[in-house]
């Protein structure tokens, strides 16, 4: 198989998150975000993997596999392949923040969980609770490892979420919406319901105290989320800021010409000490994951086809396929 | 997760189950101190580039296991267990990612067949505290979340009777699971327990709806306890308040904070030396 038939086998699976993927790749390329170099390599292990698992994959499983071989790497993707770009503007200290589940923040602690009589997958159900939680750890061990499981982890800034979400909770208090504005403000899309109290860690580093480091998010980084776009609309080759910025969940839904949200980075996975970072208890969503609802990829398509037409999106990745 | 795979999986034998598990496991979590995969479960286990590591970089090993597991028909389920129990009998009795995500997958598939190895491991690490800390901390979700069976209460009496004492915090499920699995020595079970239960109870009291919980579990567990076992654990003024209904006479609906509080400080305060040990290592029923 050649880079541009992987190509040209994808689009005809008529697949809506293989076309999203394939449009941010595009959009990359376009603006240099993506060099094509790295492009051309990562067409080169998809075709490899293929060329190795397509023989023992039955033929209605064939176009399945294709989508999922174009969506199989993110873990660090943009930082790994060499074309991050180094986000100099969040290098001022600004307080930002990382949704987590409180399943993810429990993660291999069961002396707690036994501690307060829970199952193993034991909820944390209020601000109360989050808080005797958070002493009981910080006596215990100096920092919080962020990205520990994915070698990265997203952030945004806190001042750039709608007020009041913009500050830190009152103590005790929860907002009844504040998951679901955290979830729709930053493009959490594969956030449901099912995923119990989510939680938010502001990280304040103190004068490089503990400083992250930022990176632009590429498409690399996206691959698995269909709502990551690569670039907003305004950005051109000359105006691409060091920052990548989420869609409003509910701005695509309704197809709304302006789905821009807060910016975003990509941090490595850092120790932070207990210092820096305050955690604020957000509570439940009540809905599914809009990550694997049909008509959300359609809408999202949609918002990406203003840029690029679907129907380019192969000739365009072809010619950057090309060696010469 | 593709069709060919999981038809290419189920068709596994014993063995094959066993060295794809093993493998994959060893590449994904080995011996380090951190649990970290370093390898990523599409590329650790044989065939799986295409089926795992879809929904999220977030999901583990385990995640990924436990739902291709699902997939399978019974009979592929029943090897993949035995491949499991296996896995978790070569594994060292010391807190390693490797065991750790053994016995997290152990869980997930309710790997009944990882009790017996489990055991053992805690009868090994009878002279090594931290490793039986931990396995006791590990050892308690199993007591939790399984039905009570044999090995379960083989389980249970392993961490209450043989080797060194176990962390207070899971004297609470202890004893529910030992109500449950072996209520004919309830009564011995609880008193053997008392102080250990008391100690939790300090940290416990803290968090009302878990304490509760805690009452209406043992209530429940003891609720086809003879009258003899019901009046001697009643007679345990501290047994008594957790299980208000063990005293036919009491028809309170269950202990209010201030009782809550003189629980607690009862469980703290007038600690009694503990028992010998009726049953001697191996002698239990």
């Amino acid at each position: 198989m050649t880079r541009n038939e992987f190509l040209d086998a994808l689009c005809a699976t008529n697949s809506k998150l293989a076309l999203i993927a394939l449009n941010n790749l595009c959009r990359g390329l376009k603006l240099r975000l993506i060099p094509k170099s790295s492009f051309q390599q990562f067409l080169d292990e998809c075709v490899a993997i293929l060329d190795t698992e397509l023989p023992t994959v039955d033929d209605t499983d064939k176009p399945e596999a294709l989508v999922r071989c174009l969506r199989r790497f993110t873990s660090r993707a943009s930082v790994m392949r060499g074309c991050a770009r180094l986000a100099l503007e969040a290098c001022e200290v600004i307080p930002v923040i990382t949704v987590l589940r409180t399943r993810e923040f429990f993660y291999e602690e069961p002396q707690r969980t036994h501690e307060i009589y829970e199952t193993r997958k034991g909820k944390i159900d209020s601000p109360e609770e989050l808080r005797s939680a958070l002493a009981n750890w910080s006596s215990s061990r100096p920092s919080w490892h962020f990205g520990k499981d994915r070698d990265f982890f997203w952030v945004a800034p806190l001042g750039d979420l709608p007020p009041p979400f913009d500050q830190p909770q009152a103590s005790g208090y929860v907002d009844p919406l504040a998951a679901q504005s955290h979830r729709d403000q930053l493009g959490l899309s594969h956030y449901g319901r099912s995923d119990g109290p989510l939680l938010r860690a502001i990280i304040s580093p103190d004068d490089g105290q503990a400083a992250l480091t930022f990176y632009r998010p590429t498409a690399y980084d996206g691959l698995d989320n269909p709502a990551f776009r690569a670039a907003c609309d305004d950005e051109t080759l000359e105006t691409t800021p060091a920052h990548g910025r989420t869609v409003v969940l509910p701005a695509v839904k309704s197809r709304l010409q302006n789905v821009d949200g807060t910016r975003e980075w990509i941090c490595p996975s850092q120790e932070v000490p207990w210092e820096y970072i305050a955690f604020d208890f957000l509570g439940e969503l009540d809905d599914s994951p809009c990550a694997e609802d049909e008509r959300f990829h359609a809408a999202m398509l949609a918002v990406l086809s203003r840029k690029i037409p679907c129907d380019v999106v192969a000739a365009e990745l072809g010619a950057y396929a090309q060696n010469a | 997760m593709l069709k060919s795979f999981i038809f290419l999986v189920s068709r596994f034998s014993k063995d094959e189950f066993y060295s794809w598990l093993g493998e994959g496991m060893r590449a994904c979590y080995p011996l380090a101190t951190h649990r970290v995969a370093s390898t990523p479960p599409e590329t650790a286990f044989r065939g799986a580039r295409l089926s795992f590591g879809q929904r999220g970089a977030h999901r583990t090993a385990v995640d990924e296991l436990a739902s291709l597991y699902n997939n399978l028909d019974k009979n592929a389920q029943s090897r993949f267990r035995w491949a499991l129990a296996r896995l978790l009998s070569s594994c060292a009795a010391s807190p390693t990612p490797l065991l750790n995500a053994a016995l997290e997958l152990s869980l997930e598939t309710v790997c009944s067949e990882a009790l017996p190895p489990l055991t053992e491991k805690i009868r090994a690490s009878a002279n090594n505290p931290e490793a039986r800390d931990w396995l006791c901390l590990k050892a308690a979700f199993f007591l939790d979340e399984f039905p009570p069976s044999l090995s379960i209460r083989n389980l249970a009496t392993a961490i209450l009777y043989q080797g060194p004492s176990f962390p207070n915090v899971i004297a609470a499920k202890l004893l529910v699971s030992l109500c449950r699995s072996d209520l004919e020595n309830a009564e011995v079970h609880a008193k053997e327990l008392r102080d250990q239960l008391g100690t939790q109870m300090a940290s416990l009291g803290k968090y009302r709806p878990g304490f509760l919980r805690f009452c209406s579990d043992l209530q429940v567990a003891l609720k086809n306890a003879s009258a003899s076992t019901r009046s001697q654990i009643a007679k345990d003024k501290f047994y008594k308040k957790l299980v208000p209904e063990l005293d036919e006479k009491v028809r309170g609906k269950g202990p209010t904070s201030d009782e809550t509080r003189r629980i607690v400080d009862e469980g703290c305060l007038r600690r009694r030396p503990t028992p010998p040990a009726p049953h001697q290592p191996g002698s239990h029923p």
